[in-house]
C-alpha cells in the first residue's frame, strides 16, 4: 500500500512539465522503469529508500533511472516530481537543479496560498 | 484556483492500452516487488544489510544491489535470503491482467510468507478441531 502520493508538477502542457518529458521518452522500458521506481518509493519510508538509485540532492532527491534523472521534492506525504531530464554527464547540470528547485518552490507557494 | 498537479495514475494511465509498455512493466515489476518485500521484512526484524548478508552467507554489496532492483538474483540466493529473513518464498504465476498489487502492509500477501503466520494458523486449526485428541506439536504450541 502506498504511503506517499506521487504527483507531477508543473502539469502537462507547461513548458517545464516533467510529465510531458517522461511521456516523450522513446523506450517504453525506460518509462516502465521510472514508473516502477516511483511506485517503489511511494511504498517505503524515506529511511528505507534504495540508496542505489535515489539520493538526497541539494534539498531535493535525485532519482536515477538509466540515462534519466528525476528530481523530487517532499511536501507532507506527497512526492512531487518537479523536474525530469536526460543525463548528459556524470555531474548534474546546474540548470537542471535550479529548474527543479524553482518548480518545487512554485508548487509549495501555490499549495500554501490556496486557502 | 487549486494547484494543478498530475497524479501518478493520471500520468501512467496513458499507457493503459499500450501493450509494449505493459510487457516491459511486467518484465521489471518482480524485481521491484522483491525490493519492497526484502526491505520491509529486513526492517521488521531489525536487521541491517550487513546482518542479512551474514545470515544469508552473501555480501552486503549484493544485498544492496538486490534492494535496488539492480541484480538478477539466482533462485538459490533468493531462498537463502528468505531463510535468513525467517520467511518462506512463495511463488505464483498469475495470468496476464489478473495481478493483485502487493500490499506492503499485509505480510501474507507478498512473495515471502512468514513461518510465524503459518504456525499461528496451524495452531488455530489444531486447537479448534484436534484439541485433546493429539499430542501437542511443539512447533505449533
Amino acid at each position: 500500500m502506498a504511503i506517499w502520493t506521487v504527483v507531477f508538477f508543473p502539469p502537462s502542457s507547461n513548458k517545464y512539465s516533467p510529465e510531458d518529458f517522461v511521456l516523450s521518452i522513446d523506450r517504453k522500458a525506460d518509462i516502465a522503469n521510472i514508473k516502477l521506481r516511483l511506485d517503489t518509493l511511494s511504498k517505503l519510508e524515506i529511511v528505507n529508500w534504495p540508496t542505489g538509485w535515489i539520493e538526497r540532492y541539494e534539498k531535493l532527491y535525485q532519482l536515477k533511472a538509466g540515462d534519466y534523472r528525476l528530481y523530487l521534492g517532499l511536501d507532507g506525504r506527497k512526492i512531487v516530481v518537479c523536474h525530469a531530464c536526460r543525463k548528459v554527464s556524470m555531474k548534474a547540470k546546474r540548470a537542471d537543479i535550479d529548474r527543479a528547485k524553482l518548480n518545487f518552490q512554485n508548487y509549495q507557494w501555490r499549495t500554501q496560498n490556496e486557502n | 484556483m487549486k494547484t494543478r498537479a498530475s497524479t501518478f495514475d493520471e500520468v501512467f494511465s496513458k499507457f493503459a492500452d499500450d501493450e509494449e509498455f505493459k510487457k516491459e512493466e511486467r518484465k521489471l515489476r518482480p524485481y521491484y516487488d522483491l525490493v519492497i518485500e526484502i526491505i520491509n521484512r529486513r526492517k521488521e526484524l531489525g536487521l541491517t544489510q550487513k546482518d542479512l548478508a551474514d545470515k544469508a552467507d552473501t555480501h552486503q554489496a549484493r544485498i544492496s544491489k538486490i534492494e535496488s532492483a539492480e541484480y538478477d538474483i539466482r533462485m538459490s540466493t533468493l531462498i537463502q535470503i528468505a531463510e535468513a529473513l525467517d520467511s518462506e518464498l512463495s511463488i505464483s504465476l498469475t495470468p496476464v491482467g489478473k495481478r493483485i498489487p502487493i500490499n506492503s502492509d499485509s505480510k501474507a500477501s507478498g512473495l515471502f510468507k512468514m513461518y510465524s503466520e503459518t504456525a499461528a494458523a496451524a495452531a488455530q486449526n489444531f486447537s479448534e478441531s484436534e484439541a485433546g485428541t493429539l499430542p501437542v506439536n511443539p512447533v505449533y504450541a
